[in-house]
């Protein structure tokens, strides 16, 4: 090993440490021994490693930095575990109000199932929630024309009692895709601020519905707040509902 | 998390020589604190996962070099040199026989030591951390770290040197 070389090798060496020097570093040490000119360069290179070690070491940090970190780190985790918990709340809100929509709307967000009950449960909520007729008139007869000429049912027979009823409009609405006829009809009962329909008659073809009433007497029952009387007749499916006592509905029939 | 590695005592045995690391690689107080104060909030956030305790010294000097390397948002990456392939480009050392060495000035020098070679530097004077593990916490090769020591050496030496030059006094200027 060249002088040179033992000096490129020692520049790395750190006389500090304890550790056993590697067997490159010890070779080059052992040189000292018999080189005078490489120990005196090397006592003085010993000499500047251990200044600038004491210089970089004599760096202080300021005042009570170390009480800073530890307040500072221990403030920064409690605000921290606020936005958690925040972040938490803002989402147990957000599944609390996807439930509440689910229950809600549920059965439009999953698939609705296609039965007789389904559709009646629909319609009648259809008709609790009606705020808009496509057509306002008391003529039946133009409601049978406008029903036609939006594809929906039009040749269905109205109950005998429904002719001494005034007639309030329609809706050409859809049940599975499927056109639905739903023609409104107030009884002349009084009726709630910004209602002008209180009862509800749908139609639809018979072979939409899989498990439609066969009979053409009416069978009743109660579906969400409404009574309702359902019958199938001329491949017609008919719905009738109210909000009203069931004597009502079936003076209508 | 072991009983010696609670946040309070981790912090109390090494906040000074983390400080003096990120000025040695800021130089400036603020900075410092900055980096030293982020690296113990991961340390308290993410230290839990560490679990060999002889490792928390290199966790946390590497922790405060990547927060130092991201704040810098560093876009250029220093080449990787193995210390062989350029031994033969090593400056001579240059004398400090019967120098008187002064501290400020070996601190000022350092500032104006090429960027790339300070964390190197740093580490191998400030703490008795093996090369292998400088290499660990830099996250470059062993030869890398050798040779960024022997050429940043090199160069705090001539800096000195040619300050000590202009001012023998030891730069007590007016």
């Amino acid at each position: 090993m060249t002088r040179e070389a033992a000096k490129q090798i020692l520049l790395l060496h750190r006389p500090w440490l304890d550790t056993p020097p590697d067997t490159e570093t010890a070779e080059a040490l052992a040189m000292l021994e018999q080189d005078a000119a490489l120990r005196a360069w090397f006592e003085q290179h010993c000499q500047w490693q251990r200044a600038v070690r004491n210089s970089v070491r004599a760096v202080s940090p300021p005042e009570a930095f170390r009480e800073q970190i530890v307040s500072e780190c221990q403030a920064r985790r409690r605000s921290m575990s606020r936005r958690k918990l925040l972040a938490a709340a803002t989402t147990i809100l957000l599944i609390g109000v996807g439930i509440e929509a689910y229950l809600l709307f549920g059965d439009r967000i999953a698939p609705e199932e296609v039965t007789f009950a389904a559709y009646e449960r629909r319609m009648g909520r259809d008709a609790l929630r009606l705020y808009r007729m496509d057509l306002e008139t008391n003529n039946l007869t133009t409601i049978r024309e406008f029903l036609a000429t939006r594809q929906s049912p039009a040749n269905y027979e109205l109950p005998p009692g429904l002719s001494a009823v005034k007639a309030t409009g329609c809706v050409a609405t859809k049940w599975q895709g499927r056109p639905v006829s739903m023609i409104c009809f107030n009884t002349g009962k009084p009726l709630q601020p910004n209602q002008s329909s209180d009862l509800f008659l749908f139609v639809m073809a018979e072979d939409h519905l899989p498990d439609a009433p066969k009979s053409q007497i009416p069978t009743f029952a109660k579906v969400n707040q409404l009574n309702v009387a359902r019958w199938s007749a001329g491949g017609n499916t008919y719905l009738l509902a109210t909000e009203h006592a069931l004597e009502e509905l079936q003076k209508n029939l | 998390m072991g009983p010696g590695l609670d946040f309070e005592s981790v912090v109390a045995r090494y906040y000074e020589p983390l400080y003096q690391f990120a000025f040695s690689l800021t130089h400036a107080e603020a900075d410092a604190c900055d980096l030293t104060q982020e690296t113990f909030f991961v340390w308290g956030t993410k230290g839990h996962q560490l679990r060999d305790e002889s490792k928390v010294k290199t966790w946390l000097f590497t922790t405060l070099h990547r927060q130092f390397l991201q704040s810098r948002r560093r876009q250029v990456r220093f080449p990787h040199e193995e210390l062989g392939a350029v031994e033969a480009q090593l400056p001579a050392i240059p004398p400090t026989a019967g120098r008187q060495i002064d501290g400020r000035q070996i601190l000022a020098a350092l500032q104006q030591v090429d960027e790339v070679y300070r964390a190197p530097l740093a580490l191998f004077y400030l703490e008795d951390i093996a090369y292998k593990d400088i290499a660990e916490i830099l996250e470059i090769p062993m030869g890398t770290v050798k040779s960024r020591i022997a050429r940043g050496i090199a160069q705090l030496q001539r800096l000195v040197s040619d300050k000590q030059t202009v001012n023998p006094a030891g730069g007590n200027q007016p």
